[in-house]
């Protein structure tokens, strides 16, 4: 008697109805959970893609900023400014009589550390003398026979 | 049944309201592929603009690090006319037109004329000034800001323009190109000379417009110090925000000059040609041991910032190669002597103590060669021939060499070849070949005295430092280092030869050693040894021939002469205080090696020897 009522119950036509609008209703939620996680993702992207682009032009700007900034030292410190100032303060250059040369016993000049490889290494001799340049082109044929000739010497 | 049919026409209408809704999508599917002109629905992924990023020309600086040519960012300022006639504007663009020509003191005729001109005709954009400095456009934007605000611009009732100077400087902050509508300012870079006139025949300069070098390592390097403007079609899709372009900067390059020292040099030789009367001149001063230049001056110079300039026309577009006298050829009289004695010491016709008994004049290919005072200076050995720079002599000696031993040794020495120094423009030379159908003997004999013969300032120090380094001759170089990309380039001390043997290296530099203390030479600089020889040479003027009132005076010496730690070579042309090298150039070679040795911490030689003790 209870099992044919519950089966009447969930058989009649509104209990089946409601069953499919509530699929539909949690496909439709589903979906656009789905599309509102893209959106947020989607918006995070973009407001970060424009503040790459917003830093990137703070970059330029910087870059051009930071030349003149530069540009503004060199003008500052160049040399006919600083000796000027050299000159206001009472400074003047020294003569080879006015300078002492003292010993320092026990100290040895070292030499200045070079981050290169050894200059030796790189040192190459260049003959500017070169035999091309006295040769003529004919001299030139003879030597270039000659040296092709040579393994048919004897033969 | 009835109730079903009550509620179908809720289902038909949401059917046929979902089948328009398809419908008009298809539609729209078939109208877009059908179009006639596609252009009207751009693909989203490629909607983007040009994006330029400008590069940086790489620096030249000095052995210390000191700037010589260096960038400053300057603004191409634009004024869209055309929207201002559209929109009936026509006072505002008098009035910007106006600030304009007062802010960037415009006085282009062309331009000027387009200003002023009323009615204006009708141009889109109009490029106000291509190189305004960030002074100058925040000035004008603050007076443009000004009219618009309603406020006359300029100075307010009262104000100073101290006081204006600073309420413009509070406002830099705030003030943007892009805030103002129809004026726009696009930075960009252009090259830079703090030190204006130092160096500059040696630094060069680069073409504003075509952004070009010119001249000495601006242009040999031009290549290098460029930057490359990376220009690329950036999306405006932000997903592909870095695919913005990076600039290329150029490669920096350090020179092997000392910014003050090369000043100091620069000082003693713009003041030797001011007080003689002279019309150029050149001072190079090389370490012999590795052929790093240390200073490399040349008169008269120009302000590299202002290279368009009318009072440096002569000295930038002259086809004589003027810019720099220190890689241009001229005759450079007896300096050559030192040459032509190692020739003869090194090929053994000759040794310090020949004999030569100067009859004042000897007559070789047809032509008689006299002294430089035309008398007879009797017995003399080689080294008092050097002292005395005897012309018959030296052309007795360059017989005894022959011809082809003689201009062999030239050709081991680089004469008629370019040294490779880094810098534009640099002269061969002329030396004439003994073999040349119109040679003749005399030839011999005056080459021997440094005339006839075509010799830059940089071939005689490539030369000479085979005689101050014990034979090895060194490549002179003016580039210490290139930096490209955070990686050192060093180039390496370059050997080109060894003309002469070391014994004779030495032997010379005794010989020159003792015939400068005996002359007690201007060149003497108290408590160094020091080796060196004047040179004196007659101009040759076209359609006249040599005269003797005008000269090239030399000098070239080097020290200490048992460690040579410098060599300096002097050319100072026409003087008119005198005609004599030892008069003028000798004193210049003091006056340098005076700070040299200042600067390069040499002592005296006696101090140097209880140091090295």
């Amino acid at each position: 008697m209870t099992e044919s009522l519950i089966q009447a119950y969930s058989n009649s036509p509104r209990r089946q109805k409601l069953q499919i609008i509530g699929s539909i209703f949690m496909a439709i939620i589903t979906v656009a959970v789905m599309l509102i996680l893209y959106l947020v993702v989607s918006a995070r992207v973009v407001s970060v893609g424009r503040q790459l682009q917003r830093a990137k032009d703070q970059i330029d700007h910087l870059v051009y900023q930071g030349v003149n900034y530069r540009n503004q030292i060199a003008q500052l410190s160049r040399f006919g400014l600083m000796e000027a100032k050299a000159i206001e303060l009472g400074f003047r250059p020294p003569y080879p009589g006015e300078v002492f040369y003292v010993p320092v016993v026990g100290y040895t000049l070292q030499p200045e550390t070079s981050v290169d490889a050894n200059e030796d290494i790189h040192s190459m001799v260049t003959n500017v003398n070169l035999l091309e340049y006295h040769q003529s082109l004919i001299d030139w044929v003879g030597e270039q026979l000659g040296i092709f000739l040579r393994p048919f010497e004897g033969l | 049944m009835n109730e079903n049919i009550k509620y179908n026409w809720r289902y038909i209408t949401i059917a046929v309201l979902f089948s328009l809704f398809g419908v008009a999508i298809i539609a729209q599917m078939i109208r877009i592929q059908l179009t006639v002109n596609p252009s009207d629905f751009p693909v989203p992924g490629s909607l983007g603009q040009w994006e330029t990023a400008a590069s940086r020309r790489g620096l030249i600086l000095d052995r210390n690090g000191h700037v010589l040519a260096g960038n400053q960012t300057v603004y191409s300022v634009d004024v869209n006319f055309e929207e201002f006639y559209q929109s009936g504007e026509i006072e505002e663009v008098k009035i910007l037109a106006e600030l304009a020509i007062e802010v960037f003191g415009i006085n282009n005729p062309y331009l000027l004329g387009f200003l002023q001109q009323e009615p204006r005709p009708l141009t889109k954009n109009i490029t106000v000034e291509r190189f305004a400095t960030q002074e100058d456009l925040l000035q004008y934007l603050a007076l443009v800001e000004d009219f618009y605000a309603g406020i006359t611009p300029g100075l307010v009732e009262g104000e100073s323009t101290e006081e204006f100077s600073i309420s413009l400087e509070e406002r830099v902050e705030v003030l943007d190109c892009y805030d103002l509508i129809r004026v726009s300012c696009t930075p960009h870079l252009i090259r830079s000379y703090p030190e204006k006139k130092l160096a500059s025949n040696i630094i060069g300069f680069v073409m504003r417009d075509t952004k070009e070098g010119q001249l000495g390592i601006e242009e040999k390097y031009d290549s290098t110090l460029f930057g490359n403007d990376r220009t690329l079609w950036a999306l405006w899709d932000p997903h592909k925000a870095d695919q913005a372009p990076d600039p290329d900067d150029g490669a920096n390059i350090i020179l092997t000059i000392d910014s003050v020292f090369q000043a100091d040099v620069e000082a003693i030789l713009d003041n030797t040609i001011k007080k003689t009367g002279a019309l150029a001149g050149t001072v190079i001063v090389m370490n012999p041991k590795n052929g790093e230049i240390l200073a490399m001056a040349s008169s008269p110079r120009a302000d590299i910032n202002q290279y368009w300039s009318n009072d440096y026309y002569d000295i930038i577009n002259n086809h004589e190669n003027i810019f720099n006298y220190a890689i241009k050829s001229y005759e450079p009289g007896s300096v050559v002597k030192v040459l032509t004695m190692a020739a003869a010491l090194d090929a053994g016709v000759v040794e310090p103590d020949t004999e030569f008994i100067d009859e004042g004049e000897i007559e070789i290919g047809g032509v008689t060669i006299k002294n430089w005072n035309e008398k007879a200076w009797g017995p003399q050995d080689m080294t008092s021939c050097m002292q005395n720079s005897l012309n018959v002599c030296l052309a007795w000696v360059a017989t005894e060499l022959e011809s082809e031993s003689f201009y062999n040794y030239f050709q081991d020495f680089g004469f008629g070849q370019m040294t490779g120094i880094e810098l534009s423009g640099e002269a061969p030379g002329l030396v004439k070949s003994y073999w040349s159908p119109d040679y003749t003997r005399s030839e011999l004999a005056t080459n021997a005295f440094g005339q006839g013969i075509e010799i830059t300032p940089i071939q005689m120090v490539k030369a000479i430092s085979a005689i101050a380094n014990g034979g090895e001759m060194v490549a002179p170089r003016i580039i210490h280092s290139i930096i490209d990309n955070g990686y050192r380039y060093t180039p390496p001390k370059t050997v080109v030869g060894h003309p002469v043997s070391a014994e004779t290296a030495q032997t010379l530099t005794d010989m020159l050693q003792e015939s400068l203390q005996n002359e007690s030479s201007l060149a003497l600089v108290p408590g160094y040894s020091l080796a060196g020889k004047t040179g004196t040479a007659e101009i040759y003027i076209p359609g006249i021939g040599y005269k003797s009132s005008a000269t090239n005076t030399s000098f070239v010496g080097w020290g200490p002469t048992d460690d040579p730690q410098f060599l300096v070579y002097v050319w100072i042309a026409k003087p008119s205080a005198s005609i004599w090298g030892s008069v003028i150039a000798a004193p210049v070679f003091r006056k340098v090696v005076e700070k040299l040795v200042i600067h390069l911490g040499i002592p005296p030689d006696a101090v140097r020897m209880t140091l090295q003790d």
